[in-house]
């Protein structure tokens, strides 16, 4: 599958967003793209999945645009995992990894057993099992993401798309979604395409790091090429130290106090 | 592990359509003259193809046969079908705002009604047009007017965005209200018969008016339950919905379309009646949980009973005397839902 986008802009009002990215996404890959505040990570992830339109530039996946292809469609190809998920009524984690299916459901017909199949295994591979008849607002926040993934996987897709997945979470939950991602990519052949504020998270996980600054691409490639104290220091305007991690060969990224 | 079983449900459709039957016998029986419930249901049964040949109508008196068929048979439907388009137009409107104080009238549209009806009861406007009374008409052409004028402010922007349609709908109900309250003032000895409106009444109900509301409760109660599913995910957001495949704002403006319509309807045809499409849909979520594919369905026909049950009081309690069945509903649906609220663990909102 290929996952191209094409000098994309986007603006909120007056305000450049987005300022020409074009790049390409290679299968079975996690990618993190990382950046400072308000560099248009969130607002890249969101035109990728379909949910803002840019104002110029083409998104395709297999060369079809897609602004082209119908809603439920382009959920057969890209699932999307939001920042923040709150759920006004007390849904079963059951229901909630059931919604997973909707592009698969027509306006009158149930899930069948494709679709259970498809929704006991999201909640196998994210643990989430013993949970499934527990109502989503009683979970713990890690409970939580996992349940939110579970639902991207039921959707099958082989693009996933998540924003900050761990941004409120303690080091244990971090760790297990993080896992839990990975997972995905290298034994489901998802292409992950994921936000993070974590660099050092970037580091362990990631196959590539995308480097956002200002609407654009600043640099990208494997997390050695991209995580330099040159490339933050222009980017994040902070100093940094970088050392090798010796437990998996990455760089461990240790931010220098300014006082 | 998760299967694809049956309706769990099954028991409560069950026991809510023979409430809802048990309700209506009773309803008609009721009344100003007190109908047995033998004669009530030999009556009806008369009235039906086929049945009608075994059935022996020799002890039915025409007093009662014309009781049950053009006084209250009319106004019982009447309530059934509006209590059930106001419920569910209810849980739409709570699920895709996401508020659990939005009801069938947030956007405004009972506003528009009551300016109608009041500028036609001013007016002293008598006249039948098509068999519906102006009022009715001049009811429903207010409820238009408000849902193009909250629409047309809240698309400006381009997106149909629900806090802006929620305080279009408010704004236009301020101003509306302020008009009532004009008309009110400039010709007061018409003040009871506005204020009498606006608090609901089945008594003008007839056969005309049921032949125009039937279809749409029934197409709306259609087009409602096939977008369900869509209801469900468009709690999680409007982003996550997008990633799941729906079309936010076709979806929305299908679902407020119609349930505007239902609503308008329901109210040219008996008032503004509130508490039913507010309460009832609570209530429901609160025994039978979140998943509209069921809320939608129970609510209607919980909401019928409620309305029907509503409207015999009204005529009831202090018969030949009449109560507003507005102020019928607050009274005995409060406590209930107050009961409700204390005896469930489930939560309504988050």
């Amino acid at each position: 599958m290929s996952f191209v986008i094409e000098s994309i802009h986007f603006s909120y009002g007056n305000t450049k967003a987005l300022q020409g990215i074009s790049t390409y996404f290679e299968d079975s890959t996690f990618y993190a793209i990382i950046g400072p505040n308000g560099c248009g990570k969130s607002t890249l992830l969101k035109c990728l999945y379909g949910y803002q339109r840019p104002m110029q530039g083409e998104i395709k996946i297999d060369n079809k645009e897609i602004f082209k292809m119908n809603h439920k469609k382009r959920a057969t190809k890209i699932s999307y995992v939001a920042q923040s998920n709150e759920i006004s009524f007390d849904f079963s984690v059951k229901d909630i990894v059931s919604m997973g299916r909707n592009p698969y459901i027509g306006r009158f017909s149930s899930l069948n057993e494709n679709d259970m199949f498809h929704i006991n295994e999201s909640l196998k591979q994210t643990s989430m099992v013993e949970f499934k008849d527990k109502s989503i607002n009683e979970l713990s926040g890690g409970e939580k993401q996992r349940a939110f993934i579970a639902r991207a996987l039921a959707q099958d897709t082989k693009i996933i798309l998540l924003d900050e997945p761990v941004s409120m979470l303690d080091i244990n939950h971090q760790i297990e979604i993080m896992d839990t991602i990975k997972t995905l990519s290298l034994k489901k052949k998802r292409t992950i395409i994921c936000v993070l504020h974590d660099l050092n998270l970037a580091s362990i996980y990631a196959d590539y790091v995308v480097l956002m600054d200002n609407g654009k691409i600043n640099s990208i490639g494997t997390p050695k090429k991209v995580l330099t104290k040159e490339n933050l220091k222009q980017v994040y305007n902070a100093d940094v130290h970088i050392i090798d991690n010796i437990t998996n060969q990455s760089k461990f990224i240790i931010p220098k106090s300014k006082l | 592990m998760v299967t694809n079983k049956g309706n769990r449900y099954i028991h409560k459709y069950i026991l809510l359509l023979l409430l809802l039957v048990l309700t209506v016998l009773i309803a008609i029986s009721l009344g100003a003259v007190n109908i047995p419930l033998k004669e009530t249901i030999t009556i009806l049964l008369s009235k039906i193809p086929f049945i009608k040949n075994i059935i022996n109508t020799e002890n039915i008196s025409s007093n009662s046969e014309s009781i049950i068929l053009t006084l209250r048979l009319p106004r019982i439907l009447m309530s059934l079908l509006v209590g059930a388009g106001l419920a569910m137009c209810g849980v739409v409107f709570q699920g895709i705002f996401k508020n659990p104080l939005a009801d069938p009238y947030i956007l405004g549209i009972s506003s528009g009604a009551s300016l109608g009806a009041a500028i036609a009861i001013a007016a002293g406007a008598q006249a039948m047009y098509l068999g519906f009374g102006m009022i009715s008409l001049f009811a429903f052409i207010g409820s238009f007017v408000v849902m193009f004028l909250v629409y047309f402010i809240a698309r400006a922007g381009g997106k149909l965005v629900s806090n802006t349609l929620i305080l279009a709908g408010v704004a236009i109900s301020f101003m509306f209200q302020s008009f009532i309250s004009f008309i009110i003032i400039s010709s007061k000895e018409v003040t009871t018969r506005i204020i009498f409106w606006t608090m609901g009444s089945m008594t003008n109900a007839n056969n005309l008016k049921l032949l125009v509301i039937f279809p749409i409760i029934v197409i709306g109660f259609i087009i409602l339950l096939s977008f369900a599913s869509d209801i469900n995910i468009l709690s999680a957001g409007e982003e996550t919905s997008v990633s799941l495949g729906i079309n936010v704002s076709k979806v929305k403006f299908i679902l407020l379309g119609t349930c505007s319509l239902i609503t308008a309807l329901s109210v040219a045809f008996s008032g503004v009646i509130g508490f039913v499409g507010l309460i009832i849909p609570h209530a429901i979520r609160l025994i039978s949980g979140p998943n509209h594919k069921n809320l939608i369905p129970l609510s209607a026909i919980s909401g019928s009973i409620f309305l029907i049950i509503c409207d015999t009081l009204s005529r009831t309690i202090l018969a030949p005397t009449e109560i507003p069945i507005g102020a019928i509903t607050a009274i005995f649906g409060a406590p209930f839902f107050i009961y409700l609220l204390i005896k469930s663990k489930r939560k309504v909102f988050i």
